[in-house]
């Protein structure tokens, strides 16, 4: 499907419009993003296509709550697919699989599509290509904390029970960490490439 | 408030959505006496929102999107049904005036016009009933509008706060914004993704304080689920720990006896 011209924004008011074409627009332009992240922060193919399906049903109802001068679509859209992985993860934590699960790392390699939008493929993967340097950049103790935060929803305390290090020193980490970062990204606004 | 580096520090982590209720109370406490704390989150929050960028996209399979785009589907014809299912039915004018179109032969305008005298004598009739019942119609509009200027007046108050409210595992879907000025008894309840109720039952909202819930309203859903609501409380919204939804019957109940369908704790 080719990439529209519309903005999220534009694209996310037709959805509270109840348009299923712009919705789908947006299900192109997010949902391998979406996957990633579910498939980063669950290690799980079929949870993280849960997470998929939920987030842009969830979209799709909640469009109207959704408020621009709060931050854009893309990142209100995010924001949902993480908190859904964040309620799997915890639901995880508290019932411990029986099974281990290491199918999902197979899919940590990027499935080929042929019926994907190579415009669409390519601004993708550029953004994934920038903040994945801009992390791979960082020093391993520094990335390690954004992620153990992030991706596996931990909190300081537990970050730096993990890690043995002192509380202080974690927050130090990610505060270095952020700044670089934010460094890193400085003018890669990518929603106008 | 002074520049607080403790604080500064769980800046970071509130971005990242890893602070316990607490924490992110005290921060939001310093963030509404810091601007510019405020405008260091913001920029960290910017930051943090590139982060799912970070992992490698991935498609899902064909079978996630097609049971997508059926959900959706069945969801927009079931709003159109809905819709046309509270569709005034056709009127006897409208019926009336296709009838008077269609007919063709001087019989049929013949019978059109007894029908017209017989039907002009009954509405004659019918005006004084329809003209008491639009007098209680303008008593409930204007009430209506009264608690509309009130919602709209809180809503746009620079010093109202925000709590967002979510479904509890009985409607996951469901979901708002509880939105209130500090210090004052009331605030305004935006909900949405909650089913119609059939006849006999209504939500009702419930402050609540320690384990002893209050009743705070009733309200019914539209065919979208969506509804906004004025809260009432006999003290500041503050005081209050949580607030919730549940589904009662038609009147309301002196304690919560049914499902619980909204929780949300209450922490400006």
């Amino acid at each position: 499907m080719a990439i529209s011209d519309e903005t999220d924004e534009q694209l996310i008011q037709k959805v509270a419009g109840a348009d299923p074409q712009a919705l789908e627009q947006l299900f192109d332009r997010y949902a391998p993003t979406v996957m990633g992240l579910g498939v980063n922060m669950l290690g799980d193919r079929q949870a993280a296509e849960d997470i998929v399906q939920e987030t842009f049903w969830r979209v799709w109802r909640k469009s109207g709550t959704y408020r621009p001068q709060r931050g854009s679509c893309s990142s209100w859209l995010l924001r949902i697919a993480r908190n859904l992985a964040i309620d799997r993860l915890r639901k995880n934590r508290s019932q411990p699989q029986t099974m281990a699960d290491d199918a999902g790392q197979a899919f940590l390699e990027k499935q080929p599509d042929p019926g994907a939008d190579v415009q669409l493929e390519v601004w993708t993967g550029l953004r994934h290509e920038r903040v994945q340097q801009a992390l791979a950049a960082l020093p391993p103790e520094q990335r390690q904390v954004i992620e153990l935060s992030y991706f596996n929803d931990l909190t300081r305390q537990e970050i730096a029970a993990q890690t043995g290090v002192p509380l202080g020193t974690v927050h130090t980490r990610a505060r270095l960490a952020l700044n670089k970062l934010r460094q890193a990204l400085k003018g890669a606004d990518l929603e106008n490439e | 408030m002074s520049r607080d580096e403790q604080l500064e520090e769980l800046i970071h982590f509130y971005a990242l959505g890893t602070l316990s209720q607490e924490e992110r109370a005290r921060v939001e406490a310093y963030l509404t006496e810091q601007p510019e704390a405020r405008a260091r989150l913001e920029a960290v929050m910017r930051t943090v929102e590139e982060l799912p960028y970070a992992a490698t996209p991935l498609e899902p399979s064909e079978r996630v999107r097609a049971r997508l785009l059926k959900r959706i589907k069945d969801d927009v014809r079931a709003q159109r049904e809905s819709a046309a299912d509270s569709h005034p039915a056709e009127s006897f004018w409208d019926r009336l005036r296709a009838g008077l179109s269609g007919a063709r032969a001087t019989g049929a305008l013949a019978l059109t016009a007894v029908l017209l005298a017989l039907v002009s004598t009954v509405w004659a009739v019918s005006l004084r009933g329809q003209v008491l019942e639009l007098q209680a119609e303008n008593t409930a509009l204007r009430r209506e509008i009264l608690a509309q200027n009130e919602v709209i007046a809180q809503i746009t108050d620079p010093q109202s706060r925000t709590v967002v409210v979510s479904g509890t595992d009985l409607q996951p879907l469901a979901g708002g914004q509880l939105i209130a000025n500090p210090g004052e008894q009331q605030a305004v309840l935006v909900l949405n993704g909650l089913p119609p109720l059939p006849a006999g039952l209504v939500y009702q909202i419930w402050l609540i304080r320690g384990d002893q819930p209050a009743s705070a309203g009733l309200f019914t859903v539209d065919a979208d689920g969506a509804v906004v609501v004025l809260v009432r409380g006999d003290a500041p919204l503050e005081s209050f720990n949580a607030v919730g939804v549940s589904v009662e019957p038609a009147g309301g109940s002196e304690l919560p006896t049914g499902d619980i369908v909204i929780l949300a704790e209450i922490s400006f």
